[in-house]
C-alpha cells in the first residue's frame, strides 16, 4: 500500500546542518518541492525511509535528492551569473 | 608541579599568516568554470574585496598580519594548548598528548580567526556592510561579532526554520549588531521567487546562500560583499595563527616539535589551521606523521582517486581539484554533521596527493567510545567531528605505548559537544551502527566520473 506523504511528518530529530530539532515534515520539503539530500542518511536508523521515498515520490526522485551538498566554493561564480540575471530581468 | 595549559604572552602571538602554496613541491591547478576555464580573479571581484582575492591567489610563503587584525585577535588569542595528563595516565601511554583550544573565542569556535580577517580587509577595500549565510549560526555569530569590533554592518540570511527555532543564536548576531533575517525574504529575487511559490516554506541554507550573494551583488553602490568562511585559500591562511601558536607552546612545554599532528577534516579549515605550518617543517625535512581524520563511512580522503568533479549532479558548477567520491556518490549516515562536504579544500587535497599528510578513517562507534573515554578522563564533552581526532590521538597513543617511545601528539580541538548530546543519547542507548562504504558503492559512485576531464597529478613522489 502506498504511504501517504504525511505519514512521518510527526517524526523529530536533530538537523546536523541546522543545529536544532526539526520533523521529518521539514526534511521532506526544506523549501523546495525536492526532499533535502540528507534525508536517507539521518533517518535510516528509525524507519525505511528509501521504501517511504520510492512509494510517495517514485524512483525518480532518488537521484535528485541523492545529489551531494553543493561545494559552496565551486558554487559562488555561478550563484554571482544568477544574482545579475535576476537583477537584470526585474 | 605538572602544567595542564601552555599559555603564550600576547606579545609572542604570530605577526604573519604562513601560507603553505608557496611551499607546496607541486603547485595548485586552478578551479574551472563551467565553460572548462581557470576561474580568474575578476570572475569573484563582485562578492569578495580584491585584497582578500589577492591572498586566495597568493604564492608568498609569509603574509603580515597587520596590526589592527592583531589586536581585535588579541580578545582570546593566544589560544591555550593543553597537555591532556589524564587521559594518558588512563591510556598508560609515554606519549605526551596535547590539544589546541579554539573554543576561547567570544563566538565559541575556531571560525572568528577568519572572520575578524575578512571583515578587516572589505573595511580597508571601502565595504560597509557584509552578507553571509547561516545555519545553526555559528558562522553567522562570527562574522557578526567580526563587524561589530571592526565597524561594519553585517547582514546575515538564517534559514528561516532556524531563525524561528533558535532564538539565541539570532540574538547573539542582534547583540554584536547585525541584522539577521529570515531566509527565504522578500529583500532579494531568489527569496521572492521562492516565497511566491511557496509562501510558508521553512527555507534552506541553499536558498539562504543564493540570498547571501545576490545581496552583494545587486548593490548598485558597490559598498556590499559577501563572506564564507570555510573552504576558499584564504580562510586557510587565516587559521594557520592556531599551528604556528601551537608550535611556540610546545617549545614552551620543552617538546623539540610534534611527531604526530591530528586534525578532523570536514572543509578543511580546523585542519589546516593546525597542521599546515607542521606541513612546512615536514617539506623541510623534518619527520612528522600528519593526520587529516574522516568517518569511515564517508572516505572523501581515504578511498577517492584524486580528479576533477562536478559540485552537483547536474553538471553545471564550476570543477576544482579535489578529492572526491564522485557526484553521484551517497553519503551514507554518521553523526558528524561538520565532516559531511563532498570535497576537500584545493590545499588540503594537494598534500594529500603529495604524500604529506596521511588521511585516517574511523568508524562513529569508535568515535564515540572514544569521546566518552575523553570525556571521562579530561572532562570536557567533545564535539562529534572532534571525537574523530581523538579517536586517532588514542590509536596513536596506544601505538607509542607498543612501541614504547615517548612520541609527541597534538591535535586540534574544535569544540564541545553540549549542542549535539543526541549523538551520545543515541550512543549511550546503543543505537549507532557503522556503516563502512562497501568497496561496490564506491566503485559505482566512481564510474561516474569515468568521462571527466582528468588532471595529471602534479606528485613530486618525495613523500
Amino acid at each position: 500500500m502506498e504511504d501517504a506523504i504525511s505519514t512521518h511528518d510527526h517524526r523529530s530529530r536533530r538537523c546536523p546542518m541546522l543545529g536544532h530539532d526539526i520533523t521529518f515534515e521539514y526534511c521532506r520539503s526544506p523549501g523546495s518541492d525536492v526532499p533535502c539530500r540528507r534525508i536517507f542518511d539521518c533517518w535510516w536508523e528509525t524507519f525505511d525511509v528509501g521504501g517511504f521515498i520510492r512509494s510517495a515520490y517514485g524512483e525518480k526522485m532518488i537521484p535528485e535528492i541523492l545529489a551531494p551538498r553543493e561545494d559552496k566554493a565551486s558554487s559562488i561564480v555561478e550563484l554571482i551569473e544568477k544574482a545579475r540575471r535576476n537583477a537584470e530581468s526585474h | 608541579m605538572d602544567s595542564y595549559k601552555i599559555n603564550l604572552d600576547e606579545r609572542e602571538m604570530p605577526t604573519q599568516w604562513y601560507n603553505l602554496a608557496a611551499d607546496l613541491p607541486s603547485p595548485l591547478l586552478p578551479p574551472l568554470g563551467p565553460d572548462g576555464k581557470p576561474v580568474t580573479p575578476e570572475m569573484l571581484a563582485p562578492v569578495f574585496p580584491m585584497n582578500l582575492i589577492e591572498q586566495e591567489v597568493s604564492t608568498e610563503r609569509w603574509i603580515d598580519i597587520p596590526e589592527d587584525v592583531l589586536g581585535m585577535l588579541r580578545i582570546w588569542r593566544p589560544s591555550p594548548l593543553y597537555r591532556a595528563r589524564r587521559l594518558e595516565k588512563a591510556l598508560g601511554t609515554p606519549a605526551h598528548i596535547y590539544y589546541k583550544n579554539e573554543g576561547v573565542s567570544p563566538p565559541g569556535s575556531h571560525k572568528p580567526n577568519t572572520a575578524i580577517v575578512q571583515a578587516w580587509y572589505n573595511k580597508q577595500f571601502g565595504i560597509e556592510r557584509l552578507t553571509t549565510e547561516t545555519g545553526a549560526g555559528q558562522w553567522g555569530s562570527a562574522l557578526a561579532f567580526a563587524c561589530a569590533l571592526v565597524g561594519l554592518e553585517c547582514k546575515v540570511f538564517m534559514v528561516r526554520i532556524s531563525f524561528d527555532q533558535k532564538p539565541y543564536r539570532r540574538l547573539m548576531m542582534e547583540t554584536w549588531g547585525a541584522t539577521c533575517i529570515p531566509s527565504p525574504s522578500p529583500q532579494t529575487q531568489a527569496g521572492r521567487d521562492v516565497l511566491e511559490r511557496i509562501p510558508d516554506t521553512p527555507g534552506s541554507l541553499g536558498i539562504a546562500i543564493s540570498e547571501a550573494v545576490e545581496a552583494a551583488v545587486a548593490d548598485t553602490t558597490g559598498k556590499t560583499r559577501y563572506s564564507l568562511g570555510s573552504v576558499l585559500n584564504h580562510v586557510m591562511l587565516h587559521q594557520t595563527v592556531i599551528g604556528l601558536e601551537a608550535k611556540k607552546q610546545l617549545e614552551k612545554a620543552g617538546e623539540r616539535s610534534a611527531d604526530v599532528v591530528i586534525g578532523c577534516c570536514g572543509g578543511g579549515s580546523n585542519f589546516a589551521g593546525l597542521s599546515f605550518p607542521f606541513v612546512a617543517d615536514k617539506i623541510a625535512g623534518s619527520d612528522i606523521t600528519i593526520i587529516p581524520v574522516e568517518p569511515t563511512s564517508c572516505p572523501t580522503m581515504t578511498r577517492a582517486p584524486f580528479a576533477y568533479d562536478y559540485g552537483d549532479t547536474a553538471m553545471m558548477t564550476p570543477m576544482l581539484p579535489m578529492h572526491t567520491l564522485g557526484h553521484a556518490f551517497v553519503p551514507p549516515p554518521i553523526h558528524a554533521g561538520g565532516l559531511r562536504y563532498h570535497g576537500m579544500a584545493p590545499l588540503v587535497s594537494q598534500t594529500i596527493v603529495e604524500g604529506l599528510v596521511e588521511p585516517r578513517a574511523y568508524h562513529q562507534v569508535q568515535c564515540y567510545k572514544a569521546a566518552i573515554t575523553w570525556a571521562r578522563t579530561e572532562g570536557f564533552i567533545p564535539a562529534p567531528e572532534t571525537s574523530h581526532a581523538i579517536a586517532a590521538t588514542i590509536e596513536e597513543a596506544q601505538k607509542a605505548k607498543e612501541e614504547g617511545k615517548e612520541k609527541v601528539i597534538i591535535f586540534n580541538w574544535s569544540g564541545h559537544g553540549l549542542m549535539d548530546l543526541t549523538g551520545y543519547e543515541r550512543f549511550l542507548a546503543g543505537q549507532l551502527a557503522d556503516y563502512p562504504l562497501p568497496d561496490e558503492d564506491l566503485e559505482e559512485s566512481l564510474a561516474s566520473l569515468k568521462d571527466l576531464p582528468k588532471p595529471k597529478p602534479r606528485r613530486t613522489g618525495k613523500w
